[in-house]
């Protein structure tokens, strides 16, 4: 097992660096002044990573996550539900009918603004500080439960059908594919009526599925923004449920991640479409004879047209990078079940697949934080003047980005941090995983051999794919 | 014609140190793997 182990990975890790090259630094300002090269910073992160795994191995004898307690911090009138859903309907009909009655131009509309900055990245990141912010707010949640609690009341509608425990959480998975897919790869994305059309289209398919399915099992599982949030909130140390906020320690949500069929694909999409968005804007993609340039004229020789030719490419590229990332985890999966104890490597997949919720949070991080600091400034003058026509209806129309807010510099040291602390707590998470899982604490420390070599591999990809960006 | 990517090493050659802790960790385990199971053989042999 050992030797197909070591020749599998070599192959997957070759092909992973043979690919990317980097990844990016979205609107990043000003050039890096670093006083060590960039590639020792992956060194010095994978040194960080081996300590933190033999602290966890000495100092961590004993499962602390997995049974964390709660504990209730105040109480919530359920009537809240109704302005909170209120809310998120009111933002929901102001975005869609600014892409639509707006200037299409996506700096000067706030339709794209708010999706691929506020909504994609932001919220993630207020999610694993403050908990399930969204779901409160989440629009198409509040037209289900409001239309459900309509047919009760008026006696009408069929009860919906059990959610089917094959479909798990795939529909959650190919959604973030499909929304990676129009990031990445289709060539209309930041057009401001499409965005408002294709947010009608994921509304409209969230109502169905809550129709057929109930509101609550469709969005713990089938609303693919709602489980994307609510994956990256349970990282939270608050935790809002049945009208109440409770506080737990911090990673203690992702434990109870209940692996259902999918989590692993929706995890892989996670942490694979953000590593080919930075893979996507380096050289051997970007290049006179880069991969993507290729893999264009390839398409173009075949009679496509341009465009056609470009999304056909960045869709192969795309469903490649998430191949490979599911492949490393994998790997890794199979190196735990050389330890013994009859586990199966689809079971062990399953019950470790939350130690990626962190990676999956700090390639968010490290990728898209400049776009967060610079670009999500330009929420300021947006709201004041959201169909870009000149209106000042807050009196902020004239804010400008203030690029200075952060240097080049400082960028990189939040993405090396993000990536360091991100797989530090995937492995304290795997690591109390094993405790459980495993006889011994000894057997357990042993499983983990191979997850530390997933997590320095997916560290070292990570800041591979931001230093080429950056260079 | 086309170019592997591959075409201009010395253009890309530092990405292949974001590699090494990767590759110095696989051989440790390895060979940790590999004297473990040296140990084992011989009280086997034993038995």
């Amino acid at each position: 097992v050992s030797r197909r182990l070591t020749a599998a990975g070599t192959i997957v890790l070759a092909a992973a660096l043979a690919l990317p090259a980097t990844a990016s630094a979205h609107g990043l300002v000003g050039k890096q002044d670093l006083p060590i090269p960039r590639w020792l910073f992956a060194w010095a992160a994978s040194l960080v990573l081996v300590i933190s795994f033999v602290g966890l191995a000495v100092l961590w004898p004993k499962p602390r996550l997995e049974n964390a307690r709660e504990k209730r911090v105040l109480r919530l009138p359920a009537q809240l539900e109704v302005p909170a859903g209120l809310i998120g309907i009111a933002i929901f009909v102001i975005v869609v009918y600014a892409g639509f009655a707006g200037v299409q131009t996506s700096t000067a509309n706030l339709t794209p603004t708010v999706v691929y900055v506020i909504f994609w990245v932001g919220i993630p990141v207020l999610s694993c500080i403050f908990g399930d912010v969204f779901r409160p707010f989440n629009p198409w949640l509040a037209v289900g439960r409001g239309s459900g609690w309509l047919v009760k009341r008026l006696g009408a509608g069929a009860d919906p059908i059990p959610y089917p425990t094959w479909l798990g959480r795939w529909p959650a998975a190919f959604g973030i594919l499909a929304f990676a897919w129009v990031e990445l790869a289709y060539t209309n994305k930041a057009d401001p009526s499409t965005l408002s059309i294709m947010i009608l289209a994921y509304a409209a398919a969230q109502i169905v599925g809550m129709s057929v399915y109930g509101t609550d099992a469709w969005s713990r599982y089938g609303d693919a923004f709602g489980v994307y949030f609510g994956l990256f909130a349970r990282l939270s140390p608050l935790h809002w449920e049945r009208g109440e906020l409770r506080r737990r320690p911090f990673l203690a949500g992702a434990p109870r991640l209940d692996p259902v069929p999918g989590t692993v694909a929706l995890l892989c999409t996670m942490i694979g479409t953000t590593s080919f968005d930075g893979f996507s804007q380096g050289p051997l993609w970007t290049g006179t004879n880069g991969l993507g340039i290729q893999l264009q004229h390839r398409f173009l020789d075949l009679g496509f047209n341009a465009e056609t030719a470009l999304e056909i490419a960045f869709t192969i590229g795309l469903i490649g990078v998430v191949l490979v990332v599911s492949g490393i985890y994998r790997l890794g999966v199979i190196g735990m079940q050389s330890v013994g104890e009859n586990h199966t490597a689809t079971e062990l997949g399953r019950r470790f697949v939350h130690s990626l919720i962190p990676i999956a949070l700090a390639y968010v991080i490290a990728h898209y934080c400049s776009l967060l600091l610079y670009q999500g400034q330009a929420i300021g003058y947006l709201i004041s003047d959201p169909l870009g026509n000149g209106s000042n209806i807050f009196g902020t129309a004239n804010q400008t980005i203030d690029y200075s807010i952060i240097t080049a510099t400082g960028v990189w040291y939040v993405q090396v941090v993000a990536l360091v602390l991100g797989h530090a707590c995937g492995l304290a998470l795997a690591h109390d995983r094993a405790l459980v899982i495993y006889r011994s604490p000894r057997a357990a420390t042993r499983s983990q051999y191979w997850m530390l070599v997933v997590m320095i591999g997916f560290t070292s990809l990570g800041l591979w794919l931001l230093s080429a960006a950056n260079s | 014609m086309t170019f592997l990517p591959v075409a201009h090493f010395g253009h890309w050659y530092v990405t292949l140190l974001y590699l090494g802790p990767v590759i110095v960790l696989v051989l440790a385990l390895s060979f940790q793997s590999w004297r473990d199971k040296r140990r084992k053989d011989p009280e086997d042999s034993s038995h």
